[in-house]
């Protein structure tokens, strides 16, 4: 027997759109373009500091940077979809305060149902919870990311040889920032 | 007359004492100055002649094949000094500075000095302390390890403040715009 195909409705494909793990292609290429300039910085300090050449470590870099570019941006969508909800629900007075202040100031307040009003205030704070997990997602990820591989970078591998120190350092970060990522006690 | 012999034996020995007290007897001790030694900067070399002889120590010449002119550029000093006499109880010093044009492991061998000990005696030989084998390090390796890197840091917290410093900037922006206006409600 064939398995049952789900038909959504408009409203619950937004619903489902708004509140799952997916993200939207907008937010794919905002998390991807962080992802690997932030994947990208440590090249200087390895290039600069390592006495690393550029040209000489090419494919190690670039393999480097698209690994760590790849598991940076899964912490970046855990971490939004962790705290979007968390936010929303924090935000639900401020966004409804600035809905009910610009439906006032307009001249159709009158028609505006209650409906519609809450409709609006659900879609503003969805959108603003949307930014903000962004924002503070890619803050948390790009700070650990950075903090952990100084210290194994510079403390815990700087005795090693720099090609094993980057290959570690980098990886080893990357992923410790996607392991945390999955964590629901934020 | 066994009394006769002791006395001429002694009288003798006492003769060969005086004879050599008069010698001079050079210490050469050599001494790399710098604590880290790299290539393409400059390394300092000092070679310390101490007479702890009773006489004075003449035509006294100090010469240094360690440093050939494939491995090292000559900066300042002579690798061969010549001195007329050093006196009884004194002490000269001769500083060489180098520049290895190569890394790696490097034998620095001992110093030779030669001198007259006392007047009409032949040359004397002698041989400084052997440094052995001592690491030169690359430039590149040089940097890595004892650089201090300001400015490399400084940049790269620079290029961190897109990725760190903007995002938080933007949510900061936004809570404090949502917090504000719940309040005021």
């Amino acid at each position: 027997m064939a398995p049952k195909q789900a038909n959504f409705s408009k409203e619950e494909e937004l619903l489902l759109q708004d509140f799952g793990r997916n993200l939207s292609k907008k937010s794919s290429v905002i998390f991807y373009v962080h992802a690997i300039f932030v994947s990208a910085i440590p090249l200087w300090l390895f290039n600069r500091v390592h006495q690393m050449e550029l040209v000489d470590n090419a494919v190690l870099f670039v393999i480097g940077t698209l690994v760590s570019a790849y598991l940076i941006s899964m912490a970046y969508k855990n971490n939004k979809f962790e705290m979007k909800h968390k936010i929303a629900q924090k935000r639900g007075e401020g966004v409804a305060a600035e809905v009910y202040s610009k439906t006032a100031e307009s001249d159709s307040s009158k028609k505006i149902s209650k409906k519609e009003k809450d409709e609006r205030i659900l879609w503003r704070k969805n959108e603003i919870a949307e930014a903000e997990s962004m924002q503070l997602a890619v803050f948390y990820s790009n700070s650990l990311f950075l903090i952990v591989l100084i210290l194994s970078s510079f403390y815990f591998f700087k005795n090693y040889t720099p090609m094993f120190n980057y290959m570690v350092s980098m990886v080893g970060s990357s992923a410790v920032t996607a392991l945390l990522s999955t964590s629901s006690k934020k | 007359m066994s009394l006769k012999l002791i006395t001429i034996f002694l009288i003798a020995c006492a003769g060969l004492v005086h004879a050599e007290d008069g010698d001079a007897k050079l210490i050469l001790i050599k001494n790399v100055l710098n604590s880290i030694i790299t290539e393409g900067n400059d390394l300092m070399v000092q070679y310390t002649l101490y007479n702890i002889g009773d006489g004075a120590a003449t035509d006294v010449n100090l010469a240094d094949s360690s440093f050939h002119e494939s491995d090292f550029e000559l900066v300042s000093g002579m690798t061969s000094v010549k001195w007329e006499r050093i006196l009884a109880g004194t002490n000269v010093s001769h500083v060489v500075i180098v520049r290895p044009l190569k890394s790696g492991a490097f034998n620095f061998t001992s110093a030779v000095v030669q001198y007259v000990a006392s007047e009409g005696s032949d040359t004397t030989f002698g041989m400084s302390n052997d440094l052995g084998e001592l690491d030169i390090l690359s430039l590149k390796e040089f940097k890595r390890i004892h650089a201090s890197h300001l400015i490399e840091w400084g940049l790269f917290g620079v290029w961190c403040i897109p990725s760190i410093v903007l995002p938080y900037m933007l949510y900061y922006k936004s809570k404090s715009k949502y917090s504000l206006k719940a309040k005021k409600n």
